[in-house]
């Protein structure tokens, strides 16, 4: 296939895949103006008239102000924690020979493999002893617990993948191994450093069944567990409650947006084009 | 980073503490499913009249709630007053040792003559301890709310057999809309729905029998009916497309969004659809009748949700606990809970002074299952795990691809089997 | 590739100086520790508690009866876990060959697709986009679409004038595919991202050399660039296969496993055991099986990563 085939090809398939992976969020926004009445009685269209005062009743009736805090201060923490912790757990398991090496990097990854409901009855009965329930740090350390397995991983891969001569002449000049990390490793990281805050903090800002469990009191919730309040046993408050997801998703996509310049290199993608 | 690790923590517990409460102050924890006005009523008249006491009310959606009241209660953590739906359930928590016995309040206070006699039974065990009261709205199922107006502009007869029906869904269908609005996602209103075919042709107390193994379901004559009637309701387009993937919201939307041409559901669907007057006239018919020559034989209407105090209370919250139960039980309490919700309450005291009940309250229709031998709506008359089944069996019954009704039934009896015998 | 390398060094000069072991000492052990606290207390010790519970017929509210390995025995007799794993590896199949494939198909768009950066970095984040929604917000919009008589996809067949509402997910045999479109929508985005940082790790000397020699983008790309994301793509079927194992927010919000449990999953069906019969004995052991099979699994697709 030619360039000027592919370019056609290329640029058609992506304009019908962006269509299709922004449709839904359009409709979402779309419909958070509307009327309850309307989202059903109209479902594709455009609002008659916007109501965009639905933006201004779901903070006040879902109190998003606090939520968002709650929100932020958790997703800010755990992902600090995940990034140090998993980034220090992973420098060894790549760079160093020990005993017991192999088995440590099974059990980190074997993480991946717990689901949060099974572990939710024990967690709560660990939380509840250690008089942690209702406190953020139930929500900290639990996220910050599961998003290891994938944070370690990432890392160990992109750890292993260093050239050695580096280390050595790092060595050579008196680097002792965490200034090998901090100095040299760290900084090349930034790819995967961009990767995991995007992921874990994504994971945890939207993570909903622990903060639901743990989180009880009014003024002490996460985001998700605040948007239950648009649901009532009988039915939903549709048009708020997309006002409310719209505000609650706009935090993620900006940092998606900062992030994402860590792992595009401006050179490559030049390079390809031109 | 450390510090500045800190300097959250911090700011996160400062944002959490609740500041100390005034000396005189009680605070009461209780927990209800979400979203329901009737509580926030009588809450609110509660508070106004009770300022030294604050009620700090924990809510969760109906399934997620009773997940969290399980976790919170096995915790050790049991609410000072909580809601619970009766039978089985409530007497899980009894079991557990969560409820407190109010045998002797109910002596002290007469409570006895503010619920019908037979829901406070449901709410004692067998040595005449009772351990809550009946604390809701009640409602019957047996019926279809429908449109009159299209009705009546199409020329189409109301149902009246199982057999019969097939052709009112085709009128129904030739005039542009689909028949039966019937949300059975989550498999409820399908188990309600057996219920009242069940009660078409047998008594409560027959069907009780199911549970301690005098009838079984393979046997059980009016099981077979119900059954089949349903399958054939279902093979014959009785049934708005996707009901078998549709929640109660969407059925009750595409009834007053005009799409379908009527609606199985309880009479909470104004709550649903926001308004109690969709812009067409509103009946309740007949649902189909297995055999319109006979009578119903019962009525699903029973006070599904009990409220009980915790067995741990004692000094000063266990009295403000007391008076709170007390209000929200009473006369005075219970109008304000009816008027809510637009509907009669396990109160019978209180029911001639609800002036907000919904018209269709008064049709003929719910009128006459209003003196019928009563039972538990379906899904809490046997254990949970026999219930699931039947719920599945049902799903399957009416996917109509040869899933038999004797199947279904052999599946039901051997899920029976193992809970008679525990 | 560079740890074999560290490796052999290591044993080259220990083998000179006749030492057992390198000089690391409790370094490593250090370096885990604070990651070791917190995956320990709060993931590794809770999972260790349902294995036990998995010994227990325990309704979650009476403190529970020892009953030794029954739950296995009953669970190994019951239908619906078999169903639920035929199921489950249905969709693990899925997962694993339609994912990965995806997101590739994404990055590689987003890479050589687009001429300019801004461009190449917008079209990255709204296909990142569906990612950021919330998994339940996401099943219920879905649901809506879905929905025969008030939703999107059929509003458009009226549109074209066909009166037929056809039911995607109340269909036994349509609605496990019907979910696992959403799943595409939405998790293309993961392996997206994954493969993006990989693709800049690739050196841009390799593209100035197969342009020199005339390659046109396609031939860059089929053997240049894919035999280099291979190791990456092994990476992403892994996690997919496991999230696949996992898989349960999504589904129960759409169907909640049905209907008559057409797309109840294992991790659904130890839901429904769990938290809607109170059986959190039977619940756990499932759990202990599901972290066997999902072992196993994983086990079988990354022996050679592991193997250094």
């Amino acid at each position: 296939m030619n360039d000027k085939a592919f370019d056609l090809l290329s640029r058609l398939l992506l304009v019908l895949i962006l269509l299709v992976s922004i449709f839904p969020f359009y409709w979402m926004l779309a419909n958070s103006v509307k009327s309850d009445m309307d989202i059903f009685a109209d479902p594709l269209g455009l609002p008659a008239e916007a109501q965009f005062a639905n933006y201004l009743v779901a903070w006040a009736q879902a109190d998003l102000g606090s939520a968002f805090i709650n929100s932020a201060i958790a997703t800010g923490t755990a992902v600090t924690l995940i990034v140090v912790t998993g980034a220090l757990a992973a420098y060894p398991l790549a760079r160093m020979r020990f005993r017991g090496r192999t088995f440590f990097l099974i059990l980190f990854t074997a993480g991946l493999i717990v689901a949060h409901e099974v572990v939710l009855i024990p967690l709560f009965n660990l939380f509840n002893t250690l008089g942690l329930l209702n406190s953020l740090w139930s929500v900290i350390l639990t996220n910050s617990a599961f998003g290891l397995p994938l944070t370690i991983f990432l890392f160990w891969q992109f750890f292993r993948d260093v050239p050695l001569e580096l280390e050595e002449a790092a060595r050579i000049d008196g680097c002792g191994s965490l200034d090998f990390l901090w100095r040299i490793l760290l900084p090349l990281s930034k790819p995967v450093i961009g990767s995991v805050i995007i992921f874990q903090g994504l994971f945890t800002w939207n993570e909903y069944l622990f903060a639901l469990t743990f989180l009880r009191e009014r003024g002490g919730k996460t985001l998700p567990v605040q948007l239950q309040v648009f649901f009532s046993d009988y039915s939903t408050n549709w048009a708020l409650l997309f006002a409310a997801l719209v505000m609650a998703t706009l935090p993620v996509i900006v940092l998606y947006l900062s992030m994402q310049r860590s792992f595009v290199k401006g050179l490559t993608a030049g390079a390809v084009k031109g | 980073m450390i510090r500045r690790r800190t300097l959250l923590a911090g700011i996160a517990a400062s944002a959490l503490m609740t500041l100390p409460a005034l000396a005189e102050t009680v605070e009461l924890t209780v927990w209800d499913n979400a979203g329901n006005p009737g509580r926030e009523a009588a809450f609110a008249a509660f508070e106004a009249a009770n300022p030294d006491i604050k009620l700090n009310v924990v809510t969760f959606a109906s399934e997620e709630y009773k997940t969290q009241l399980r976790v919170t209660v096995a915790g050790g953590n049991t609410p000072d007053l909580f809601t619970t739906n009766g039978g089985f359930t409530f007497f899980e928590y009894v079991d557990r040792g969560a409820a407190m016995d109010i045998t002797d309040l109910v002596e002290e206070y007469g409570w006895a003559e503010r619920t019908e006699a037979e829901f406070l039974a449901a709410d004692t065990d067998e040595n005449g301890r009772i351990w809550g009261m009946p604390w809701n709205t009640t409602q019957y199922w047996q019926g279809l709310f429908y449109d009159k107006d299209f009705f009546e502009a199409n020329d189409i007869p109301l149902p009246s057999s199982v057999e019969g029906f097939k052709d009112i869904a085709q009128k129904i269908q030739d005039a542009g809309r689909y028949p039966i609005a019937f949300g059975d996602k989550d498999g409820w209103p399908a188990i309600l729905m057996l219920g009242d075919y069940l009660v078409q042709t047998t008594t409560p107390d027959e069907i009780r029998k199911l549970n301690t193994g005098e009838n079984t379901w393979t046997d059980f004559k009016p099981a077979k009916d119900a059954f089949e009637a349903m399958a054939k309701l279902a093979a014959d387009g009785a049934f708005a497309p996707g009901f078998l993937s549709m929640n109660h919201e969407a059925a009750i939307m595409s009834w007053v969004g005009k799409r379908t041409a009527m609606l199985y559901n309880g009479t909470w669907w104004p709550n649903v659809a926001k308004t109690d007057d969709p812009g067409f006239a509103i009946g309740v018919a007949k649902l189909p009748m297995i055999d319109p020559d006979l009578p119903l034989q019962g009525t699903q209407y029973w006070a599904s949700i009990q409220l009980l105090m915790g067995a741990h209370l004692e000094g000063e919250k266990k009295e403000a606990a007391i008076k709170l139960f007390d209000f929200l039980t009473s006369k005075e309490g219970m109008i304000l809970y009816g008027n809510a919700r637009k509907a009669i309450t396990t109160n019978p005291q209180a029911n001639p002074e609800i002036t907000e009940i919904a018209a269709f309250f008064r049709e003929p229709e719910f009128l006459r299952q209003n003196d019928k031998p009563k039972i538990q709506f379906l899904d809490h008359a046997f254990p949970i795990p026999v219930i699931e089944v039947i719920k599945v069996e049902l799903q399957k019954i009416m996917q109509n691809n040869g899933y038999t009704v004797d199947e279904a039934l052999a599946a039901i009896e051997a899920a029976h089997v193992a809970e008679r015998k525990s | 590739m560079v740890a074999e390398a560290y490796d052999a060094e290591i044993a080259k000069s220990t083998r000179r100086r006749g030492s057992r072991l390198p000089g690391h000492g409790i370094a490593p052990y250090l370096y885990m520790a604070p990651a070791l606290v917190l995956f320990g207390a709060f993931l590794i010790y809770p999972v260790i508690q349902s294995f036990f519970y998995s010994l227990l017929d325990w309704d979650g509210l009476q403190p529970g009866v020892y009953v030794g390995l029954d739950n296995y025995a009953q669970l190994f007799r019951d239908p619906n876990f078999w169903n639920s794993l035929k199921i489950t590896l249905i969709w693990v199949a899925m997962s694993g060959g339609i994912l990965p494939l995806t997101a590739l198909v994404l990055a590689l768009l987003v890479d050589f697709g687009t001429t300019s950066r801004t461009l190449g970095g917008i079209a990255r984040t709204v296909l990142f986009i569906p990612m950021t929604i919330s998994l339940v917000a996401v099943g219920l919009l879905f649901t809506l679409f879905y929905n025969p008589l008030l939703g999107v996809i059929n509003n458009v067949f009226l549109q074209f004038g066909m009166m037929t509402a056809i039911d995607l997910l109340g269909n036994s045999s349509t609605t496990l595919m019907a979910i696992f479109f959403v799943a595409v929508w939405q998790w293309s985005g993961f392996g997206m991202v994954i493969f993006a940082a990989a693709l800049q790790g690739i050196p841009s000397e390799l593209y100035d050399a197969a342009k020199i020699d005339g390659a046109t983008k396609w031939q860059i790309i089929r053997h240049v660039v894919l035999p280099l994301l291979v190791p990456t793509y092994v990476v992403i079927l892994t996690l997919n296969v496991i999230g696949g194992f996992k898989a349960f927010d999504l589904i129960y919000v759409m169907t909640a496993g049905g209907p008559a449990q057409a797309s109840e999953t294992t991790s659904i069906f130890l839901y429904k055991n769990a938290f809607v019969l109170h059986k959190f004995g039977y619940g756990s052991a499932v759990s202990v099986v599901l972290f066997i099979i999902i072992g196993i699994a994983t086990v079988v697709l990354t022996r050679r990563r592991f193997a250094a």
